[in-house]
């Protein structure tokens, strides 16, 4: 998928001027702008994959893209929380895109490596390359958890220990041991974890030699 | 599974089991509240640590599967998430044994006891019925076992009168062969065709015809029997399509097989759609499979041609 296949704007170039207007619609701080558009470029990535789209991030990025030139073109964020106004033009893309196919919804069927019907003997190489994969993205966890404050790691370690019923109950205790909502240790923990599973991307690309 | 009420409407939204008013009202929340966009975000990660447990149902598993998991990103997600289940995860300890009496201690209570004599005869009768109860079991066994024997000896008997039978009709037969084997012509041996188990399903990859040329018919060579042929026909088409028809005519234009209702199928080769054929529907000649995507427009059809060897 590309711009052509967006047939009202093609003589259309972003440039940096635009893209600062934008900025400074979303905030006057340049470096909250900054984060506003990256959350709202990942809220909109989330929308048009639950909304079935086999390209979403494309599809983001042309809802970006067209809420740039109505800026450059004058126009004002009126609404209170400007991720709202992206998110009237996402939908504006989605059902322009249906209109396009004839159809509801942008769905691929996905067939999961187990599913499919031919063996490539290549795929034996591979499976044992990502055997060794699999081990340095243990061994990378490994560091990247020791490199944590000693609190978080502990945490961590206390969130995941147990699954089922007795998991939940445990998160529900340790909320209460830290004094949060349950809600906001949820979110504690995806930070955490977002920020473990960064830290073993870049240990990864040294292959965990410089761990 | 049941998932405790606070998280109903997150997975609810990952698993797209919402209305579709509901899911625009979920939409506006996560865009209107940052707070709200990171639980969806840590209720992701709560589903693929379910996922992994293997505590979601069946069709909890294939809903997630076809709308989270077919993204690279989130397929990235999972494996991060099984290595830090692996890691965290704790070995379980053994349960400490309670302390037991010993044999000692609970002979001596037993026997220090003031009703003692009374045991004594009650042990003594009960081990008397337990013995009695074990030479009636191993009478009643042997007994079985004898007669079983002389069954199976019968049995012999007139095995051993049947094949004596027998190996004198063979002793006959083969004299009467060799009487006439002089007056016989040498037939010439043949051959037992090797048979070699047909497979159920031979499967093919086709690639779309990018010219018209002769050379670009790709050869399949089909064993004989009565099998199904499987054809992956790969597209290189950008357009997707919600259905596809597939046609496949000989070369002069005559319709021999068709399928309706064919999906896409993204592969780690690309987009394909699968179609299966039954073997005997080929004869040894060329074809083409047109695929056209629904609903058609003027760009929707794909050629694919091929060559059928029947070995």
């Amino acid at each position: 998928m590309n711009s052509s296949n967006w047939p009202y704007y093609k003589e259309w170039v972003l440039t940096q001027e635009a893209l600062n207007k934008m900025l400074q619609q979303l905030d006057p701080d340049i470096q909250r702008a900054a984060l506003e558009y990256e959350i709202i470029r990942s809220k909109l990535t989330k929308f048009f994959q639950y909304r079935g789209c086999a390209f979403p991030e494309e599809y983001a990025d042309e809802t970006i893209n067209r809420v740039i030139r109505k800026i450059d073109a004058g126009e004002v964020i009126r609404a209170d929380n400007p991720a709202k106004y992206f998110l009237g033009v996402a939908h504006n893309v989605l059902r322009e895109q249906w209109r396009k196919s004839g159809r509801e919804a942008d769905i691929i069927d996905i067939q999961l490596p187990q599913q499919q019907p031919f063996v490539d003997p290549r795929e034996l190489v591979e499976q044992e390359a990502e055997k060794q994969h699999q081990e340095i993205c243990l061994k990378c966890l490994e560091c990247c958890l020791q490199r944590l404050p000693r609190d978080s790691r502990e945490l961590i370690m206390e969130y995941y220990s147990e699954s089922g019923r007795v998991g939940i109950e445990k998160r529900q205790e340790l909320a209460q041991q830290l004094g949060v909502q349950l809600n906001n240790l949820r979110i504690k923990m995806h930070r955490l974890r977002a920020k473990l599973e960064q830290c073993v991307q870049r240990c990864l690309k040294d292959e965990g030699k410089n761990c | 599974m049941n998932h405790p009420e606070d998280k109903q409407p997150m997975f609810q939204y990952i698993l797209d089991e919402l209305s579709e008013d509901e899911k625009c009202k979920f939409e506006e929340r996560y865009f209107d509240d940052d707070n709200f966009y990171e639980l969806l975000l840590a209720a992701e990660d709560e589903m693929i640590d379910l996922y992994i447990r293997g505590e979601l149902s069946q069709h909890e598993r294939q809903q997630f599967e076809q709308r989270f998991l077919k993204f690279p990103q989130n397929r990235q997600r999972l494996e991060f998430a099984k290595a830090l289940i692996k890691v965290v995860e704790p070995v379980a300890e053994p349960l400490p044994c309670p302390q037991q009496p010993s044999l000692m201690q609970r002979l001596g209570t037993f026997f220090n006891s003031p009703q003692t004599a009374l045991r004594w005869s009650l042990v003594a009768s009960l081990v008397m019925v337990v013995a009695f109860t074990w030479l009636l079991t191993k009478y009643l066994h042997l007994q079985a076992q004898v007669a079983q024997f002389q069954i199976e000896q019968t049995a012999l008997h007139r095995q051993l009168a049947e094949e004596q039978a027998r190996n004198e009709q063979l002793l006959a037969k083969l004299t009467d062969q060799q009487n006439h084997g002089a007056r016989l012509n040498q037939e010439p041996q043949e051959q037992r065709p090797v048979t070699v188990p047909t497979p159920a399903v031979v499967a093919f990859v086709l690639n779309p015809l990018l010219s018209r040329s002769t050379d670009s018919s790709q050869p399949l060579i089909l064993p004989s029997g009565d099998y199904f042929v499987q054809l992956q026909l790969k597209l290189v088409r950008e357009d997707v399509y919600k259905n596809y028809r597939a046609e496949l005519r000989t070369i002069e234009g005559h319709r021999v097989w068709r399928g309706d209702n064919l999906s896409l199928k993204q592969t780690n080769k690309g987009k394909s759609v699968f179609v299966t054929i039954p073997s005997r529907v080929f004869a040894k000649e060329d074809y083409i499979l047109t695929l056209t995507g629904l609903p058609a427009d003027n760009d929707s059809e794909e050629d694919y041609t091929f060559s059928v060897i029947k070995n």
